[in-house]
């Protein structure tokens, strides 16, 4: 869990010259030294953890971007991909390391409406790859809270998901093909742009792997046909309790919206003190956005039956979104939330677990008790469809008591979720934030395990280390690099 | 064939790993050997079968999550699944006895994927015993997941080159409460591209789109002509509003039994050769047309396809040497892959898991190549 006095690690030497060298590929002013301009690249949207970067250099093109990693693997120099910097891990913190931005490399290569595809640069922004699809009655399904900032590129990276996952799945089942810079310069093509693949499936592999495994150059997605008919509902709980009951109600039941999404009777409250006020009843201690669509044919069916299953757990009324207006407002509070939330307190923390969804209800009576006894006021603003849980805490990460109760607070939230059957994080990510829990989800031979699929990618760990996994798991690793040295 | 050994435990299935690697032993894995030997040929080690390996480690209808032991027929998923309602929803050609893990270990799909995905959609965690004999987990039993790099994918599709899956978590799908297959009569090649578009349009959500040829279509009793079959499944209005929906695009069609899906699947397991072309979805039309015409000579063949996916799956029962020219073309944008063909022509043909990247992968996993030991083209 980030500590918000957690200081850097002194920068390591980076190898004289280097600044010059990369100077030569992207020009000067695409490389940046001094601590003022590196500063704005020393944290991600996570708060509290600072990681300063060596050298920050930006590529403007594919060819640049090659020549730059091939540079650092002669160089044998550890560097850190980002994107827009909004992932919530720390994955995209450089500590003294070169830092190397996609962010430029964002031009949209081909939308091929006939396949349903789109090829992209890994620095195209989620929001601009819609707006590119929109035009054919497409849309590419994962739809991080990010997505008006966050790129493709670092979407791949952390396998990123969203609220309509929940029926259109995440990242890693809209991806068919990347090309990928190997750590050590050499390109090489992971999956099928069309048709299927046999052998290994490294691209599922390199999906999610938190820039650990290379860098993609350019990467095919999948997109989806609009649906034909939406219907967005509001649900207003009185209870907490009645709402998750009602989750794992509409899931057992088979109907699969595309979206459900559950906030807390104090987040709707900050949310409708902001400017993105949806218009949620102020006085609910609970409600559910649950979002159905596809094709029209008996689509009313199945929103009665949601209807009747949160009726039936407690709900004061639920109503429809009159029209698409109304439903953009709707999402928009949701969406927005964490951004209100900056309203309250200087800092905000925002957890990532997933339970099975039959526990909803118990883990968010843990998790009210668990706040209870730290004296920590926690929101839950989250996926409930998956059972992805976003426990989050706005607190004044400067006052050292405040940030040591929320930090043993989310701790023992974690292990809660864990011990219901739980994963410590559902899309976010592991990067630095949660390497600490790495060994509680999983045993040594599965963490070796994962050492050694990323040592397939990238055996010298020169992209991102130091996240993911923790080091000392890596027993190979750490006992023979000699004998390491003669493999591949 | 040489003898085998079908431990029930996941220690014992772990003791026999690790004492192939200590001895470097070479092992053939295997599920309950219903399919025949599907990829490149491996030398005649003993197999390893993992289907006494099963039964239901837990299952909680409410989270639609299914976690079994690997060896696990796709019958017996199919029967407690439906006991609440729900399914896996995964077709692939296959014996009844055939194991999840088999599988998985394949990466083998049917019609279904259409709906539903592939293995590699389905599976939210294992536990497996690598060629080193080294037990590891992967995953979880939640359905979003991503904690730690993804050894679940890795193995999904492996082919029991890298280890022995031993326990699988599922996603689950609630059964559709009403369901209706129509066969509709194929038409020629254009007719046919505007068929499958068609059946893509955002208003209509099927489960499957299975193009069979006439050989296919009579093995299972829908017709002696080429056809189109549309599966689909919901609530009653859904499944109401949809069949005239898909009629309206035909002049003529016909309602199917339900049973014939399984039919579909259960059709030439036997088969020597059968191999699957794929490519651009939009161009499904033309490959179908193109794997019907290399057929054609063949009587017997029996080719399907999967529209929605682009995937043409050719299946000979009987073949000749000269068959050979029954393999699908792998250029351009056009793939090919093998699932089964004789030893002998795979010499000189790709093997992917031994790719540069791939032999890396091995190298992690199965250093002394315990698991598919290779051999000498013959």
């Amino acid at each position: 869990m980030a500590v918000a006095t957690q200081p850097s690690a002194p920068a390591r030497a980076l190898p004289p010259g280097l600044e010059g060298e990369l100077g030569a590929i992207v020009g000067a002013r695409r490389v940046l030294v001094r601590p003022p301009e590196l500063g704005t690249y020393a944290s991600d949207g996570l708060p509290g953890l600072r990681r300063v970067p060596g050298v920050a250099v930006f590529p403007g093109t594919r060819d640049e971007l090659v020549a730059v990693v091939r540079l650092l693997a002669a160089r044998g120099v550890p560097f850190v991909p980002r994107g827009a910097g909004t992932g919530l891990s720390g994955g995209a913190l450089a500590d003294g390391v070169v830092l190397v931005g996609l962010n430029r490399l964002s031009r949209i290569l081909a939308v091929d409406p006939e396949n349903r595809l789109a090829v992209v640069e890994p620095g195209v922004v989620n929001a601009t790859l819609q707006k590119a699809a929109a035009a054919h009655g497409l849309h590419y399904a994962p739809d991080p809270s990010s997505q008006a900032a966050c790129t493709i590129g670092g979407n791949v990276a952390e396998n990123a998901g969203g609220p309509h996952c929940l029926k259109y799945g995440v990242t890693l089942n809209h991806v068919v093909h990347c090309t990928v810079l190997l750590p050590d310069g050499t390109i090489v093509e992971l999956g099928a742009r069309h048709g299927e693949c046999d052998g290994y499936d490294l691209l599922g592999a390199f999906v999610g792997s938190e820039g650990c495994f290379g860098i993609a150059l350019d990467c095919t997605v999948r997109l989806v046909p609009d649906p034909p008919a939406v219907r967005t509902l509001l649900a207003d709980f009185p209870d907490l309790d009645g709402a998750a009951r009602a989750v794992s109600a509409i899931v057992a039941s088979g109907i699969l919206p595309a979206a459900m999404e559950m906030m807390d009777g104090a987040a709707v409250r900050v949310v409708e003190r902001s400017i993105y006020a949806a218009g949620y009843p102020v006085d609910c201690e609970a409600i559910l956005l649950v979002e159905v669509d596809g094709v029209a044919d008996g689509i009313d069916e199945d929103v009665a039956r949601v209807t009747g299953f949160c009726t039936a757990n407690g709900a004061r009324g639920v109503r429809g979104a009159a029209d698409a207006a109304e439903r953009l407002r709707l999402w928009q509070g949701r969406k927005k939330a964490f951004g209100a939330m900056g309203r309250v307190a200087p800092h905000l923390v925002l957890q990532d677990a997933v339970v099975p969804r039959t526990r909803l209800p118990a883990v968010l009576r843990e998790i009210a008790a668990i706040g209870a006894r730290h004296g920590v006021a926690v929101w839950n603003i989250f996926h409930a469809g998956d059972g992805n849980l976003h426990p989050s805490v706005s607190y004044d990460a400067t006052d050292a008591d405040e940030a040591a109760r929320v930090e043993h607070c989310m701790a023992e939230i974690m292990r809660a979720c864990i011990a219901h059957g739980g994963t410590i994080t559902g899309e976010h990510g592991v990067g630095l934030d949660k390497l600490g829990y790495m060994d509680a989800l999983f045993d040594a031979p599965t963490l070796d395990a994962m050492c050694r699929l990323r040592g397939v990618f990238d055996p010298e760990r020169r992209a991102n280390p130091g996240k993911v996994v923790p080091v000392h798991s890596c027993r190979e690793w750490s006992q023979a690099p000699a004998a390491r040295a003669g493999v591949a | 064939m040489a003898s085998h050994d079908a431990p029930a435990t996941v220690d014992a299935v772990h003791e026999r790993l690790r004492a192939a690697h200590d001895a470097r032993t070479p092992l053939r894995l295997a599920g309950a050997a219903t399919w025949r030997d599907a990829g490149p040929p491996v030398a005649d080690a003993p197999a390893l079968r993992l289907d006494a390996l099963a039964g239901i480690v837990a299952y909680e209808p409410g989270d639609l999550v299914l976690t079994v032991l690997a060896g696990t027929a796709l019958a017996e998923i199919d029967r407690v699944t439906a006991a609440e309602g729900q399914w896996l929803a995964l077709d692939p050609p296959a014996h009844p006895a055939a194991t999840i893990g088999a599988t998985v270990a394949t990466a083998s799909a049917g019609p279904l994927a259409h709906h539903a995905g592939t293995p590699r959609d389905l599976v939210l965690g294992l536990e497996a015993i690598d060629g080193r004999g080294v037990r590891f987990r992967a995953g979880g039993r939640v359905v979003k997941n991503v904690a730690g790099f993804d050894l679940v994918r890795l193995l999904t599709g492996s082919h029991g080159t890298l280890a022995a899956i031993t326990e699988l978590s599922l996603r689950l799908r609630a059964r559709p409460a009403h369901e209706v297959t129509l066969a509709l009569p194929a038409p020629s090649t254009d007719a046919l591209h505007a068929l499958a578009t068609a059946l893509r349009a955002p208003t209509l959500a099927p489960l499957a789109v299975e193009w069979v040829n006439a050989a296919a279509a009579r093995a299972i009793g829908a017709g002696d002509r080429d056809a189109v079959l549309v599966r689909l499944g919901g609530n009653a209005t859904f499944v109401r509003a949809q069949r005239d929906a898909v009629a309206r695009l035909a002049p003529a069609c016909d309602e199917l039994a339900a049973g014939t899906w399984d039919a579909l699947r259960a059709l030439a397991l036997d088969a020597p050769l059968a191999c699957r072309a794929s490519g651009p979805v939009a161009a499904v039309a033309a490959r179908v047309a193109r794997e019907r015409a290399r057929a054609w000579a063949h009587g017997e063949a029996l080719v399907t396809a999967s529209l929605g996916r682009g995937i043409v799956r050719t299946s000979v029962p009987a073949i000749a040497d000269s068959d050979r020219a029954l393999l699908p073309p792998s250029a351009g944008d056009e793939r090919a892959i093998v699932e089964r063909m004789p030893a002998a022509w795979w010499h000189g043909h790709p093997d992917p898991f031994d790719a540069p990247l791939a032999r890396r992968v091995r190298d992690a996993f199965d250093p002394h190549r315990i698991l598919r030991p290779p051999r000498a083209h013959g």
